[in-house]
């Protein structure tokens, strides 16, 4: 798993805090991460893949082989938001096939907290973004549950939540 | 009545009086903050459920999305804005949405930086009022 599984600008806000018990697994995550940083962070810029000169590593490239060759549960809705552009060079790069036939609903420039995008009988929702976790159950009124890409996929597979706990456990 | 006196910086100035809602959480508007109806409703915030329009909301400062600019905006012209907000250090989502609050509504509303130390003096339920010289009387 990589870092970039996870928000890590969410992450972050809890150095200042102490995490309650939800977020205790989240900050024991981090915590290694920032070994040369201060205790007090006013800002982190960082470059997420599909920006500027990490425009080449779109999220949907990563996905493009986790989701090859299956289908998502047909319980199971999977929705991916993301730039326009991203749409486009995830095509030119040809790895928009497989996602689409694994049964994804695509909708670009927006967010699922933004546009109704959910379907009223979904009640649970996993995401691999701590921005749509966190407020979800706010604006959305639904559960939730966080994990990485590759644990998204694998639940919609399964139609169930399969998490890969090791990556919560703290050393 | 035998006032306390805090001197806070006034980042935009106003007077403004009612009763403190303290928190010492920070608050994303944007997710977390109801322009219809003024209630907090970001679930995982220790206010949540509660209403905070024409209340002095202490808060240390605004997190997440910079469009907690545009709904305490849309709170003000509703009417359910914060009577004024005071936070520790200077917050620029919060002072931004008074200045063009004020800008086009001609309803500003006071936003004070206060000392974490006098911040912490405050507690939900004083009455307390705001003057335009950022002194904060309770």
């Amino acid at each position: 798993m990589s870092i970039w599984d996870l928000d890590v600008g969410h992450q972050l806000k809890f150095r200042n805090n102490p995490p309650n018990e939800e977020g205790k697994p989240v900050l024991d995550r981090s915590r290694g991460w920032g070994q040369e940083l201060p205790d007090w962070i006013d800002v982190r810029p960082m470059q997420l893949p599909g920006r500027e000169n990490r425009f080449r590593e779109p999220p949907y490239t990563r996905l493009a082989p986790l989701v090859a060759g299956r289908r998502a549960h047909p319980r199971v809705k999977f929705l991916i938001t993301s730039g326009r552009l991203m749409k486009e060079l995830a095509e030119e790069a040809g790895v928009l096939a497989p996602i689409v036939e694994f049964g994804a609903q695509i909708t670009l420039d927006t967010c699922i907290l933004a546009s109704p995008m959910l379907p009223a009988e979904i009640q649970t929702l996993m995401t691999n973004s701590a921005k749509y976790a966190y407020y979800a159950p706010s604006l959305l009124n639904t559960r939730v549950t966080f994990g990485s890409l590759a644990d998204c996929v694998r639940s919609a597979i399964e139609g169930r939540v399969v998490r890969d706990e090791s990556v919560w456990q703290t050393a | 009545m035998a006032d306390r006196v805090i001197a806070g910086r006034p980042i935009v100035e106003g007077a403004a009086e009612g009763e403190a809602l303290v928190t010492t959480e920070a608050l994303s508007f944007w997710g977390g903050y109801d322009f219809h109806t003024g209630e907090i409703i970001d679930k995982h915030h220790p206010l949540a459920g509660v209403r905070a329009a024409g209340r002095i909301l202490v808060v240390p400062f605004s997190k997440g999305s910079s469009t907690t600019t545009a709904v305490l905006l849309e709170a003000v012209r509703a009417g359910t804005a914060p009577a004024a907000i005071l936070t520790t250090g200077v917050d620029s989502f919060f002072a931004l949405a008074s200045i063009v609050a004020d800008v086009m509504y001609g309803k500003a509303f006071p936003v004070i930086a206060l000392e974490p130390g006098d911040a912490a003096l405050l507690r939900t339920g004083m009455r307390v009022s705001v003057e335009r010289s950022g002194a904060v009387r309770f």
